[in-house]
């Protein structure tokens, strides 16, 4: 093959290549894109120790009120019964305020379930701060087994002031053996 | 001096420009014939509301393959078919840079749309999410879905070895003193075009493999039960999916740039611009894709930089208009079946542009999204547009190809045919999006009767008349008047200094461009 063609085409063949592997570059960026911006209704976490104590502090902003809402499901086929043990709740932002969902197997089998979450308004994803969550792990339930599943989160004050009512969700699915993110 | 090869080797083995580019024109209208009759089998079932002919399912399956075979079996190797034949043609150059791969890029298309036909006959049927196949749909589906993915893997490497030949054939092989800004502007618009091939189909491949191991081998790309998102999945086929469109018109734009200076009798006005736009649009095409994804959930400021960074494209693609018709301007025009063409692409394809600035603004899309108004919108961009350039292309260079000239007055009528059964099958359907009818369903509310009547009807002509599209080739493959080598009058570039029909080999010592 002339030379002069060969370097062109090699030169081509690796662009397509290296394009193949931005496509896969792409996974982590949008990781890091929804991490930093709450895009997806992504949440935050509070910095802790490795004992689980919050190292991160917030002051409480005493002069507002943000409403949560709750909702749960169980992504077909799992054969739970999921739901929030609270419609709603009213807390002050910076304040710390535990709630938790309930979780029933109505299976014959002990199952295991991976829950994700998502925030409305997807913007105020960042502002919502985790400290434990069922749905950190891979969660298991004996056949017929009910348990009670906390939550412990805050606001972070810094929430736009236009911000006061965000719904949280949370669905379960049937876990896979590998997680990937 | 060099022996032209006969019967089913020369097909079979070839790596003249010449018969690749024949061989990827026929498999192009074949495909346009059995994509055309999946689209049959839509538009008889929504002739009328309820269920008649097929069940939903199975009508699921006819709009998904319909679409793939026409974006990657009719629109996509029909263009490498156009480039294979012009651009040695039109650049003096003796044959494509790398004639074996070129031999090889043909030839393992037939495969893949084996491959993916023979999904329909799997438990399940053929794929049946969408050309779009999004995830997680795609992750449930039954082993078509497989078959589709590794057909869309050798589609995938087909046009990008296509591309990489049309690169270097374009930078290493022009004849001497035809410098970048001398060339025909095909050849430009396929340059760019080539560009944009390999920078994007390998994303798309890496996203259908993301599918395939997250289906088989316990990744969670996509899968939410492992951890994965599936609005990761539309961030990444549609950062292939817009360039993809732009892929699948600036081929078109270049066709009708070669064709409408002829018919006017002038050169083309402000080819420099039509350069820049061309590489503009291109490079614009990357930063638009979450157009298509306005309903996900995005924050506003991701709404806003889509709406805007998409309306600008409208820029350099109203600049190219412009040139169109100020090349017509005063020219003295005549009006071959080319000719025809070319004016009806410049007003339809106008028309889908305009439809694309509504679908572009926010806040409305959340209306038309996924209704028959995109359905409209694509059809005139990608049929009046993209199609019927090919069709204009095709008179256009007919006699070069054959050495023989195609019958003018059936040129006109199916010129004529093909305009108006296709303004009767998808004008309306911008009325049926606007009224709230969605897409990709079997049935519809009753309101909406009529106009799919009127639509399905103008697809039955639409099919029908391309029935003489192909009686008109092959008569002229066959005989009748001998073409000169010039062909049209005065026309301007390479191609037109062989003669006609262009013997099997050309440009053998390169002609010196002034
Ligand atoms: C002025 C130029 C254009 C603009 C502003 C534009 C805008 C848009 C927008 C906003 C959508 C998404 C609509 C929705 O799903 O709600 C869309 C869909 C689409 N456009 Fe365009 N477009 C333009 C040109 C083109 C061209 C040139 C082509 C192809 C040759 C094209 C092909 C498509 C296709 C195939 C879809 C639908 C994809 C699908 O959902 O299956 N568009 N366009
Ligand atoms: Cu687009």
């Amino acid at each position: 093959m002339n030379p002069q063609h060969r370097k062109t085409a090699i030169k081509s063949t690796m662009i397509a290549v290296a394009m193949f592997g931005f496509g896969y570059l792409l996974v982590p960026l949008y990781d890091v894109f929804c991490e930093v911006t709450g895009f997806g209704g992504r949440t935050d976490i509070v910095a802790t120790d490795e004992k689980g104590n919050q190292t991160e502090n917030f002051e409480i902003d005493e002069n507002r009120l943000v409403r949560l809402q709750f909702t749960g499901h169980a992504a077909t086929p799992l054969p739970w019964d999921f739901k929030a043990g609270q419609f709603q709740a009213e807390l002050k932002p910076g304040q710390l305020y535990e709630f938790y969902y309930i979780a029933k197997n109505n299976g014959l089998t002990d199952i295991t379930a991976q829950s994700t979450f998502n925030v409305t308004p997807a913007i105020a994803g960042g502002y919502i701060k985790k400290l434990e969550c069922f749905c950190f792990s891979q969660q298991t339930l004996k056949a017929g087994e009910e348990r009670r599943m906390e939550v412990k989160l805050l606001v972070d004050p810094s929430i736009p002031v236009n911000i006061n009512e965000l719904s949280l969700g949370y669905s379960f699915f049937q876990a896979k053996n590998v997680a990937q993110n | 001096m060099a022996h032209t090869p006969t019967g089913l080797k020369r097909w079979l083995m070839s790596t003249n420009h010449k018969d690749i580019g024949t061989l990827y024109l026929i498999f192009s209208l074949s495909m346009l014939f059995l994509g055309g009759a999946f689209a049959l089998v839509i538009r008889a079932e929504l002739f009328e509301p309820g269920l008649q002919y097929v069940d939903p399912h199975f009508f699921n399956q006819m709009t998904t393959v319909h679409a793939l075979v026409m974006v990657f079996g009719a629109v996509m190797p029909g263009f490498v078919g156009f480039a294979n034949w012009m651009i040695p043609l039109q650049v003096g150059a003796p044959d494509m840079a790398l004639p074996r791969l070129n031999n090889f890029s043909f030839w393992i298309l037939p495969f893949a749309f084996t491959l993916l036909i023979s999904s329909f006959f799997v438990p399940g049927g053929a794929p049946a999410a969408g050309w779009t196949l999004y995830a997680p749909l795609t992750i449930q589906g039954g082993m078509s879905v497989d078959m589709a993915i590794v057909a869309i893997h050798i589609m995938g490497v087909s046009s990008i070895m296509g591309a990489i030949n049309v690169i270097v054939t374009v930078l290493n092989m022009r004849a001497p003193g035809m410098t970048l800004m001398k060339m025909p502007l095909f050849v430009w618009t396929w340059l760019i075009t080539a560009f944009l091939l390999i920078a994007v189909m390998p994303v798309f491949a890496g996203a259908v493999t993301m599918l395939l191991t997250d289906r088989h081998f316990g990744t969670a790309f996509f899968d939410p039960a492992g951890g994965g998102d599936p609005v990761l999945y539309q961030h990444i086929f549609w950062f292939f999916g817009h360039p993809e469109v732009y892929i699948m018109i600036l081929p078109a734009f270049g066709i009708i740039s070669a064709i409408i200076p002829t018919f006017a009798r002038k050169p083309l006005f402000g080819y420099s611009s039509m350069v820049f736009a061309t590489a503009a649009i291109a490079f614009l095409s990357f930063i638009v894709w979450a157009h298509h994804m306005f309903t996900v959930g995005m924050p506003l400021q991701g709404e806003l930089f889509f709406m805007y960074s998409t309306m600008l494209i409208a820029v350099p693609t109203g600049v190219k208009i412009f040139n169109w018709l100020s090349t017509m301007w005063r020219g003295s025009m005549t009006f071959e079946t080319p000719m025809l063409y070319s004016i009806a692409v410049v007003f339809l394809f106008t028309i889908g542009g305009l439809s694309g600035i509504m679908l572009a603004i926010t806040p409305v899309d959340f209306q038309y999204h996924d209704t028959y108004f995109v359905v409209a919108h694509f059809h005139y961009v990608l049929f009046s547009g993209a199609v019927m350039a090919m069709m204009g292309g095709a008179y256009y260079w007919l006699p070069k190809w054959t050495g023989h000239m195609y019958n003018e007055t059936l040129g006109k009528w199916h010129f004529w045919l093909t305009t108006i059964f296709f303004n009767i099958t998808f004008f309306p359907q911008h009325f049926l999006g606007l009224a709230g009818m969605p897409r990709r369903y079997a049935d519809y509310p009753i309101q909406f009767t009529e106009f799919n009547q009127w639509s399905s009807v103008g697809a039955f002509g639409l099919g029908i008349s391309q029935l003489l599209f192909v009686y008109i080739i092959v008569q002229t493959v066959r005989g009748g008047e001998k073409a000169t080598d010039e062909v049209w009058e005065n026309p301007e570039g390479l191609e037109w200094t062989v003669p006609s029909p262009a013997p099997f080999h050309t440009f053998e010592e390169q002609p010196t461009v002034k």
